[in-house]
């Protein structure tokens, strides 16, 4: 059983069965509590009738005009509870408050291009590479060196066009520089 | 302002205070005052400096400078100047001066915004709620137009309240008046929300903040008021204002109608938040009215939780159709519900039947709880999740329905097509899952020793290792972050083996064989956090604790989890391998989170404040209280002064004070091991801990110890033997007294925790001894300063030091053994120093032939303490018991017939060097103490 709720400040206590696993990344308290400060609806944590943490979202609202949006900043589930769609339970969340809260065009992610289980998930939810970023992520735990990223977008009901995805985005090269909003 | 030339200086002086060179700092302050600068920023900076330099004439020369700036005319008004003197008054802990001179400077420049703010951010950052609330009340009365400052006042009346102590008058005042504020901000919020005026409530943090403050304020009414507020039109779960936070606001909504008991409400509510309900508000992002149906926000075990819940209220009471409705909604959902969707119906099935299964009653088509769990089994057995969703059920049962639940099991298995790869992996989840089962309906039972328990375990030990083996082969493309489908048959086969040894503990051979299955499991699943954190605990338990050390960095524990985790490894640390100097570095490394914590909150409140993010704050600072509190925090620094004690080195510098200052709070996360025990027997986990679990009762008392010692060094008389004098004159506060002399402390806690029971003690008995005989020279040391020659010379006819250390048991060394060895050490040390004492401060009353005995038999035993090691290392050498043991890790009858086997676990030359490893990792321990 899962059940969405708010993320807390005293979550940072309880995190530990998503938060050991070593594609989880473990930042400083306050870049949690910049998120919990800033964009508190877009921060949460699915726990199970126990109580205990399965997964977590956090995420943020950024850009101007058309660019409007909202950002996964981290999406995480604990490995003993993968395959049970919490991911999308989050991701829709995410996309609720992007579209009726924030009223953002679009949701955006940044996923490791090896990551191709992840990356047909995010497919499945209705993302599409926007842009391919070289070199986005260091190296780290598993990892050998820097790595790309894509860029993956999924457009919101205020993007009537659909002017925040395009085709092929796979072949269109950025620099971290240039993804800054 | 200040020119270039004087802020390069003012930056010198600054880098001298942050390499805490404070003489130095203090030279350069007053060179600069002798050739006539008289800037106020630099008398401030001087007074600032002073405070740094211990002694009464700096204070009072501080003082004296902050005094003449605090009580200028016109007043100081640069922030920077401000910022100086708030921390020097708070030093000087005096409170009512920070307020003073911040009021003045606001008082003497009204319409000087910035200042205001600053006066209101330095307060929130020192966490002064009282100058907080003046400053913001200052600010929304002043700045009428800033809707924020209105909000800051009442969030700062609501912390000015909460740090009150219940029964001060001021404590209530504070809080009406921040109720007040808020109710007016609800009442100026119009439902049409269009417009709304400035200081009405505009956003659902707002709205959380009325929430969050009504309990605080009015804690008899607070679930009625907080309903209304949740129902109403202008700030309700279903406002405008509100939707920016519905679900968490829905939530809320659900929790009150439970608590108030609200059944019927409840129902219905969470009827039309579940799929295929009535709710205006489940619609997905993309507003597809079909998808919503299905997996609309409603299919949240919260929600199904209140809706079986409440059916089975309703029905108690007497509304029997409503059950009959529910059960009709929850087939329903299952019938339509696509596969694959979410768990949380199925699951509300069985809580359905659950509520009956006692009654043997409930409405038509109601399945007993054995069919519900044996159907949920049908749909959920290839997750991992099946074992933990089912277990509060399946104890429900009686033994029997237990065991034809398994049989069950076991048929569903049996009939798993297993062609294609998915097909076998789904398979081994399945079989894992009624590997827990059986551990939860068997071998959790188990608890005493005997030829039949031993078979029972050893067959469910086998069984897992079996399984995990064969999982193996479908694990070849898994990437080196995953971990291997069969690992968690791994853990289960170490669980039943230390079932075996935590039986019959002077058999280690499970322990052995449980590290030699782990190192393997981490070969293959490099990363797998479970089978780490057990290594690192059998590591200790065995006494190999080189070998926790090289493991424990594998986790990567960072940030926040230093305070919830390190304790995996670092409990009683100091008091196994205190001369391996990875120790102190991971120790030390552990304890920056506090420091860098002290600094991220104050930032952090300040931007909660900024971003209008109020429903946080009172997290904010629980999170900081509770992490500057920590017991953990206290555990760290009590263990490296224990070890810059055992290893002569000099006690850290930033941690001369080993404190305990407030409330004490306990964030270690012991929940994060695998657990499949009986729900009334305890976790697994605290079946593998190095002695009963440390918390406050062991941080105040081993507190206590260092504050002792360092009296000890110092030969200062401790402020307690003054605050006693005043206790004889009846004028001082009896229990504050006795909390501050160290000896009352630690006798109280060991008196607490002899009466306590077992699970709820902290002390190792070798824990206790050392304590005593810190009491003993607490009073001593009390004695001394009071002059009481007759108290001395009865103290020192006790006993201090045992006299022999003959009946220590040697035959199977582990982490106890090292836990004496290193504590009857640290126990010498302490008498030495108390030999020192007594001849600079006693030397009149006592005759120098009886300290020179103590030190004697302190030297004594310390080495006697070290020839034992000795001896110890050279039983560890000896090559027929290591054969011995690794013929009983390798033995045919149980687990040893598959550790032999060269795939997977190499075979028996590979335990054999596993084992040898293993018992070099002891030996060097043990050798550590001889030396």
């Amino acid at each position: 059983m899962s059940s969405l709720r708010p993320f807390h400040a005293l979550d940072l206590f309880r995190f530990n069965a998503t938060n050991l696993d070593p594609l989880t990344e473990n930042y400083d308290i306050s870049f949690y509590l910049n998120y919990l400060a800033r964009w508190p609806t877009y921060f949460c944590a699915v726990e199970n009738a126990r109580g205990r943490i399965m997964g977590y979202i956090m995420g943020k609202s950024e850009g101007h005009y058309t660019n409007w949006h909202g950002h996964v900043t981290a999406l995480t589930v604990a490995p003993s509870y993968r395959r049970l769609g919490l991911a999308k339970m989050m991701m829709d969340e995410l996309e609720r408050v992007t579209d009726s809260v924030y009223r953002g065009y679009f949701v955006d992610l940044f996923v490791r291009v090896s990551n191709e289980i992840a990356i047909g998930m995010y497919e499945k939810l209705g993302y599409s590479v926007y842009r391919r970023v070289v070199e986005y992520y260091s190296g780290g735990a598993g990892f050998a060196g820097d790595e790309d990223a894509f860029d993956m977008r999924k457009p919101m009901s205020r993007d009537k066009k659909k002017e925040s995805v395009r085709e092929n985005g796979r072949d269109y090269h950025v620099s971290p520089e240039e993804v800054w909003f | 302002m200040s020119s270039a030339p004087a802020d390069r200086k003012n930056q010198m002086v600054r880098d001298q205070i942050e390499a805490g060179q404070f003489k130095q700092a203090l030279q350069l302050c007053n060179r600069r005052i002798k050739k006539g600068e008289k800037t106020e920023y630099l008398w401030a900076l001087k007074a600032f400096v002073l405070t740094q330099i211990p002694g009464p004439a700096n204070a009072e020369e501080a003082e004296q400078l902050a005094r003449t700036l605090s009580d200028k005319t016109p007043p100081v008004v640069a922030t920077d100047v401000l910022g100086l003197l708030t921390r020097v008054w708070v030093q000087l802990e005096d409170t009512a001066e920070v307020l003073n001179v911040w009021e003045r400077a606001v008082k003497s420049q009204p319409q000087n915004e910035d200042l205001a703010r600053d006066w209101f951010f330095m307060a929130i950052r020192m966490e002064d709620w009282r100058g907080a609330q003046k400053a913001a009340m200052n600010l929304q009365t002043k700045h009428t137009k800033r809707r924020d400052y209105f909000f800051w006042a009442i969030v700062s009346c609501l912390l000015l309240h909460n740090s009150l102590p219940e029964g001060v008058p001021e404590r209530k005042l504070f809080g009406t008046l921040a109720y007040r504020m808020i109710d007016k901000a609800r009442n100026d919020t119009p439902a049409d929300t269009t417009i709304i005026p400035a200081r009405g409530i505009q956003t659902s943090q707002e709205i959380n903040l009325m929430l969050e403050l009504i309990p605080h304020i009015n804690p008899q009414e607070a679930d009625k008021l907080c309903l209304e507020v949740l129902n109403s039109n202008n700030l309700g779960v279903d406002s405008t204002v509100g939707s920016g936070d519905w679900w968490g606001l829905a939530r809320k909504r659900l929790d009150l109608l439970e608590k108030t008991e609200d059944w019927k409400t409840l129902y219905a509510l969470c009827k039309s938040l579940l799929p295929g309900g009535n709710s205006e508000n489940g619609d997905s992002a993309n507003g597809e009215q079909s998808k919503r149906e299905i997996t609309g926000r409603g299919d949240d075990w919260r929600v199904w939780k209140g809706f079986v819940q409440a059916a089975g209220k309703l029905y108690d009471a007497g509304d029997k159709s409503v059950s009959q409705e529910a059960l009709e909604k929850i087939v329903n959902h299952r019938k339509i519900a696509a596969a694959g969707s979410s768990r949380n119906g199925d699951l509300a099935l069985v809580k359905f039947a659950s509520f009956f299964h006692d009654k043997s009653d409930g409405p038509e088509g109601t399945p007993t709880l054995q069919e519900a769990v044996e159907e949920y089994f049908d749909r959920i057995c290839t997750k991992n999740c099946c074992f933990e969703d089912l277990q509060e059920y399946l104890e429900m049962l009686e033994d029997v329905e237990q065991q034809d639940f398994l049989k069950y099991v076991e048929k569903k298995i049996a009939s798993m097509p297993q062609e294609m790869e998915n097909q076998t992996i789904d398979a081994i989840n399945a079989i894992i899952n009624q590997q827990k089962f059986i551990y939860l309906t068997s071998i959790s039972k188990l608890d005493t020793a005997s030829p039949a328990t031993t078979k029972t375990v050893t067959a469910f030990v086998t069984a897992n290792i079996q399984i995990y083996t064969n999982a193996l082969q479908l694990g070849t493309k898994l990437l080196v972050t995953d971990n291997q489908y069969g690992d968690d048959a791994a853990l289960l086969s170490v669980m039943g083996l230390i079932r075996l040894f935590t039986l019959t503990p002077t058999d280690q051979a499970p322990l052995y064989q449980s590290i030699v299955i782990l190192e393997t499991l981490l070969q293959k699943s490099k990363h797998n956090y479970q089978a780490l954190l057990l290594l690192v605990r059998l590591y200790l338990l065995i006494g190999s604790i080189g070998q926790a050390v090289t493991t424990y960095p594998r986790l990567n524990i960072k940030q926040v989890q230093n305070d919830t985790l390190s304790h995996y490894l670092t409990t009683r640390i100091s008091t196994l391998l205190p001369n391996d100097r990875r120790v102190s570095v991971l120790i030390s490394d552990a304890l920056e989170i506090y420091d860098s914590s002290r600094a991220q909150s104050a930032n952090m409140l300040q931007l909660g404040f900024e971003r209008g993010g109020y429903a946080q704050m009172m997290g904010f600072i629980e999170l900081s209280q509770r992490i500057a509190g920590s017991v953990c925090r206290t555990m760290g620094e009590i263990e490296l002064h224990r070890i810059s004690r055992l290893t002569s080195t000099p006690s850290p510098e930033h941690l001369q004070e080993v404190g305990v200052k407030g409330q004490v709070w306990d964030n270690r996360d012991f929940d994060v091991i695998l657990n499949s025990e009986l729900s009334s027997k305890p976790s697994f986990e605290s079946t593998i801990r190095l002695g009963p679990k440390p918390a406050e009762r062991w941080a105040l008392s081993f507190a206590a110890v260092e504050s002792i010692v360092d009296s000890l060094k110092t030969g200062t008389k401790p402020p307690y033997i003054d605050a006693r004098v005043t206790e004889a004159n009846g004028n001082g506060n009896a229990s504050t007294v006795a909390a501050q002399d160290p000896s009352t402390i630690i006798t109280l806690a060991i008196n607490n925790d002899i009466e306590s029971p077992p699970s709820d003690r902290e002390f190792t008995s070798q824990e206790i001894q050392f304590l005593r005989l810190l009491t003993t020279i607490s009073d001593l040391v009390t004695a001394v300063h009071k002059k009481s020659a007759e108290s001395v010379t009865s103290l020192l006819e006790q006993q201090l030091l045992p006299s022999t250390l003959d009946s220590l048991p040697t035959e199977t060394p582990d982490w106890s053994l090292l836990h004496t060895l290193w504590l009857t050490k640290d126990s010498c040390i302490v008498v030495a120093l108390l030999v020192d004492f007594l001849r600079k401060h006693a030397a009149k009353v006592i005759k120098s032939n009886a300290l020179t005995g103590l030190k004697e038999a302190a030297g004594k035993m310390k080495k006697d303490v070290e020839e034992k090691a000795r001896e110890v290392v050279k039983e560890l050498e000896d090559e027929e018991r290591e054969q011995k043991l690794v013929d009983q890790v390798l033995s045919e009858e149980g687990v040893g017939k598959w550790l032999r086997k060269e795939e997977v676990w190499g075979g028996v030359e590979k335990v054999v060097e596993r084992v040898g490893r293993v018992r070099e990792g002891i030996r060097e321990a043990v050798r550590g103490v001889s030396k």
